[in-house]
């Protein structure tokens, strides 16, 4: 036996073994991963087969390249499988169905040996060099380690399979041509399994930090149910204490009560109680979308004046001068009711927050928007929150200090969208918070249309 | 040192500071209110020392515990009887630990009140 008959020997001996492991693994781990490292194991044993007797009949020569595409072609969905390059089906194919219409013409014609398997060779080559291509262009790390040295694998057996046409049958580099050969089943060998380790490992990490994302935002939202819960039970306490103290005191029917203090409590907490009610109702419209708008010609400038006068008690006992500012008439096409909680909120955030300094309001036409403007004094609001300010339960204050579910800017936020404008804040920590609502005078359907 | 008189309110709730200054003011207990911490320190400097302090213990613009805190430190008052007021469950071990003289739970109920007046600030 030749030198030449023993390296074919442990090639087979190579491969069978790499086809035997690989086929229990996929028959245990059924991936396409794994189904194709044992194609390319068991191509690889055929061709060899195909090769030995390759002398005998010239057509083994053609089966021989047959498996060396097939091969190399579950070799390429291996690789770009596990490395998550793009496939490109309709160009392997191509490559390899004109690879065995001018092998196979070759054949039938009596070409010479590098003239019938130069076509199918370089069909095989195609997928193989669109693979180390597209690896070679990818950003800088974006390949692991053991990414980089499949891909070298993968550029040995384009190679292999470039000289075989050449090398093979030239007694003068066929040791050349087989040195190639060696080291491109070695260098598969090696990596074709580790990257399908590597990517089952990278398969694990993605679902391990999928679940735990999953994991951290069920806690985030119990935490945020429960804080709700708290803070809802605080809100209403409020003026049920007030009521319970008041309806106690009124019992006392102690001669000089002042009733009509005592009843105004009673009243200011049955409205503070209902309108909690809306604020929760009007949360869960504003997520569920639906959030109705009767739309009608409404004159901001009217809709301040009006908020205005019904806060003029909070106002008067928080101590605040407040300045409204009004073109004469604001109008456009909104929902009154909805645009009357826009100031209403807004307002009631600048007296509660306000420190007792004046506070503006303005409403002005500007162009096609009216523009509504409110300003406070107040503490303003830390820059670290910014526009969170507008997400639900977000309050801009520590929890256990100020009452409040923070919904407020919320609905607000909501209702500016549904009406087709926008709102924005400008604050800095300490330097009070200035509310810019920006909203459209036609109809949203009109808007929508443009 | 003029004799400690009346009461104190430390609320943030204006209805509750209503309903109970008018709870005071029928049974002629003279009383003061202030809306948080540092409303009560300003009172607490413009005239004679109260009979007894009702503090709520979640305000903003220094808390109640600050404000006991802050007190504790001014001579005059630091013997002054601070009842707390709390909504959360643990305002009995947080009054213990504060070193308070009561701990009202809220809701409030007014008999509850008028007896800590009677017994810390009569007459």
């Amino acid at each position: 036996m030749d030198g030449l008959q023993q390296l074919l020997i442990v090639f087979a001996g190579l491969l069978l073994f790499n086809a035997i492991l690989s086929g229990v693994l996929w028959a245990r781990h059924r991936t396409p991963l794994h189904r194709a490292l044992f194609g390319v194991w068991g191509m690889g044993i055929v061709s060899m087969i195909a090769q030995g007797a390759v002398q005998s009949d010239r057509w083994m020569g053609f089966v021989f390249g047959l498996c060396n595409v097939g091969m190399n072609l579950l070799l390429v969905e291996l690789v770009g499988g596990a490395l998550r390059l793009r496939r490109r089906p309709r160009l392997h194919l191509t490559a390899f169905a004109v690879g065995l219409v001018g092998s196979a013409a070759a054949t039938m014609a009596g070409a010479p040996f590098w003239l019938r398997t130069l076509p199918i060779t370089l069909g095989s080559t195609v997928p193989l060099a669109d693979l180390v291509v597209q690896a070679v262009r990818l950003p800088r790390g974006r390949l692991s380690t053991t990414g980089w040295a499949s891909v070298f694998a993968t550029s040995v057996m384009a190679i292999h399979m470039l000289d075989y046409p050449f090398l093979r049958d030239d007694p003068g580099f066929a040791p050349l041509g087989f040195v190639i050969a060696i080291l491109a089943v070695f260098a598969v060998s090696v990596t074709a399994p580790a990257i399908v380790l590597e990517h089952a490992s990278l398969e694990v990490e993605r679902l391990n930090a999928a679940l735990e994302a999953r994991v951290a935002e069920a806690t985030a939202a119990v935490r945020a149910r429960d804080e709700f819960v708290a803070i809802a039970a605080h809100e209403i306490r409020g003026p049920l204490n007030a009521l319970h103290l008041a309806v106690q005191t009124l019992r006392l029917g102690a001669d000089e009560l002042p009733h009509a203090r005592l009843f105004d409590v009673v009243e200011r907490s049955d409205r503070r109680l209902a309108r909690f009610v809306d604020q929760l109702l009007d949360l869960g419209r504003a997520r569920s979308g639906a959030l109705h708008l009767e739309l009608e010609p409404v004159d901001l400038a009217e809709v301040v004046r009006t908020v205005a006068r019904q806060l003029d008690a909070e106002l008067a006992r928080s101590g605040s001068a407040l300045t409204i500012a009004c073109d004469p008439a604001v109008v456009g096409t909104w929902d009154r009711f909805r645009l009357g909680q826009v100031v209403d909120n807004l307002l009631s955030n600048a007296i509660k927050f306000g420190l007792g300094r004046p506070i503006e309001v303005a409403a002005t036409t500007q162009g096609a928007d009216a523009r509504l403007l409110v300003i406070d004094r107040g503490p303003g609001i830390p820059r670290e929150l910014g526009e969170r300010i507008f997400d639900p339960f977000e309050r801009g204050v520590a929890t256990r200090n100020h009452g409040g579910l923070g919904l407020g800017l919320h609905i607000v936020r909501e209702i500016v969208t549904a009406l087709g404008g926008t709102i924005r804040v400008d604050s800095a920590d300490g330097a009070g918070a200035r509310f810019e609502v920006t909203l459209p005078t036609a109809s949203p359907a009109a808007e929508a249309a443009r | 040192m003029s004799a400690p008189a009346g009461v104190l309110l430390v609320e943030d709730d204006a209805d509750i500071r209503e309903v109970l200054m008018t709870l005071f003011s029928i049974r002629g207990i003279p009383a003061r209110e202030a809306r948080d911490g540092v409303e009560a320190l300003e009172r607490l400097r413009e005239g004679p020392p109260p009979a007894l302090i009702l503090l709520d213990l979640m305000m903003p613009r220094l808390d109640g515990e600050g404000l006991i805190g802050a007190l504790r430190g001014v001579p005059g008052l630091a013997t002054v009887p601070i009842v707390v007021m709390s909504g959360h469950g643990d305002g009995r071990a947080r009054a213990a630990e504060l070193g308070a003289a009561g701990y009202l739970a809220k809701p409030v109920e007014v008999a509850d009140v008028l007896a800590l007046v009677a017994r810390y600030a009569a007459g």
